[in-house]
């Protein structure tokens, strides 16, 4: 399950930030990828349409939202268990 | 000129390692670095860089593993880009300002030149005009009548320091930068057509701005201690207050301040930003480039407004804008990304339409 959900999510990231896939890891941060608040929110806004969800991200204070987006990996952890809390 | 390890760290107030009587001549990107440089590698990505370099000193962050790097000294630094600050004032290059008086300047003989002030050549002092002391003046400058400049000021070729004009301590003027402009101010004998337009009439025949009066700048600028101006920078002076600028601000190149504004302390203008009329901007402030701040408006203190923003209203304290009008980064962020996706959006809606009407062939 995760790691089908960890798979789109890379692949979310690396059209955003123009990188091969393979440079966009498990435990790569929006900072090493060179993701700066803007794209982040688009990423957001590509999980919440491929995904289906809603994700609870507050652009303004990216820090204090309740959705992890310390890395690809925590990323997609958040996602599964938004997932799981809608079925 | 050379420095040994030891000086440059004590420079830096940080801890040295190794030989820390090597003479090094100059910073240099760790990539570049010859064995008479000091490799700057505060990131750990430039390792590699100094590994294959032939330097045999660097600057590094705290912790790391100099030896492992071929080094033979090494200073370690916790905030890199703060200990650039010290270590390019170590090394910055000495300017050529002699002290005295140039023979080609003229210096009205009512001007007062501070002690070990340097004027240089073709500059002009105005009547009543005062250097502090340790001023320099470098060729070209020029300093209007009774204007007063704070001691160590720097006024670097062809800028310009109008008439009354007050200038602190240790102020530096870039290239050209013009400090005391005429405000731009203009009024129409009868109401114009800006502020027909301001109150959502038509603009008539009547209304034409058929005569631009010219408002004069009584007022002058005052610039407080440590203020840096760019180059071809602009402050226009006040209409019968004084445009004012506070201690520790930097303004870059390429920025036009109004006329009677007031800009706080510690704020940072950057490249095009431009200010209108008798705007207030907070302490602390930070512009960045392009930023455009309307008139008569206030931008509380700590806010930081992004790039090309458009401020046409009053911003609260600690801010964080960006975009055009300007609303919290955020908000932008959103609006940006939802923008991208609208031909999208207008696709799925003409589907939309098209199933939707299949279904309901009367709507």
């Amino acid at each position: 399950m995760s790691s089908d959900t960890e798979l789109k999510v890379r692949e979310i990231i690396a059209e955003q930030a123009m990188l091969d896939l393979d440079a966009v890891k498990s435990e790569s941060t929006p900072e090493e990828l060179g993701l700066d608040s803007l794209a982040m929110v688009e990423i957001v806004f590509s999980i919440e349409e491929t995904f289906d969800i809603s994700v609870p991200f507050n652009a303004n204070e990216p820090a204090s939202s309740e959705f992890d987006i310390s890395n690809v990996g925590a990323i997609a952890t958040a996602i599964d268990a938004l997932k799981a809390a809608e079925a | 000129m050379t420095y040994t390890i030891s000086q440059i760290a004590a420079a830096l107030s940080a801890e040295a390692a190794g030989d820390v009587a090597l003479q090094v001549a100059r910073p240099s990107h760790p990539g570049k670095a010859g064995p008479t440089d000091i490799a700057l590698a505060m990131d750990p990505r430039y390792f590699d860089a100094v590994k294959e370099s032939s330097a045999k000193a660097a600057i590094l962050p705290e912790g790391a593993p100099w030896e492992d790097l071929g080094l033979e000294a090494a200073i370690f630094v916790g905030r890199s880009r703060y200990a650039l600050s010290k270590l390019t004032t170590a090394f910055a290059h000495p300017i050529h300002a002699p002290a005295g008086v140039h023979a080609s300047a003229v210096v009205d003989e009512t001007a007062s030149l501070g002690e070990g002030v340097s004027v240089g050549p073709l500059c002009v002092v105005g009547p009543g005009a005062t250097i502090g002391s340790g001023g320099r003046l470098l060729a070209g400058a020029t300093i209007g009548e009774n204007a007063a400049i704070g001691p160590d000021a720097l006024i670097h070729s062809g800028a310009r320091v109008g008439a009354r004009v007050r200038i602190g301590a240790r102020v530096i003027l870039q290239p050209n930068a013009v400090v005391g402009s005429d405000g731009f101010s203009f009024v129409t004998p009868e109401k114009g057509s800006v502020e027909t337009a301001k109150s959502g009439e038509a603009i008539t025949d009547e209304v034409r701005n058929v005569e631009l009066a010219r408002i004069h700048s009584l007022g002058a600028v005052v610039l407080g201690d440590d203020v840096e101006v760019g180059a071809n920078t602009s402050i226009d002076r006040g209409t019968m207050i004084d445009t004012t600028v506070g201690s520790g601000t930097k303004i870059d190149n390429l920025v036009q301040i109004g006329h009677n504004v007031q800009v706080g302390e510690h704020c940072m203008l950057c490249g095009h930003v431009g200010i209108a009329g008798s705007s207030e901007i907070g302490d602390r402030v930070v512009l960045a480039g392009k930023v455009g701040i309307a008139d008569h408006i206030k931008i509380g203190e700590d806010s930081v407004i992004g790039a090309n923003s458009g401020v046409g209203a009053n911003v609260p304290p600690r801010s964080v804008l960006l975009g055009l009008p300007a609303l919290p980064a955020g908000d932008t962020a959103r609006i940006v990304a939802a923008q991208k996706r609208l031909p999208d959006l207008f696709q799925t809606v003409r589907e939309l339409k098209k199933r939707l009407s299949a279904i309901e062939p009367t709507r």
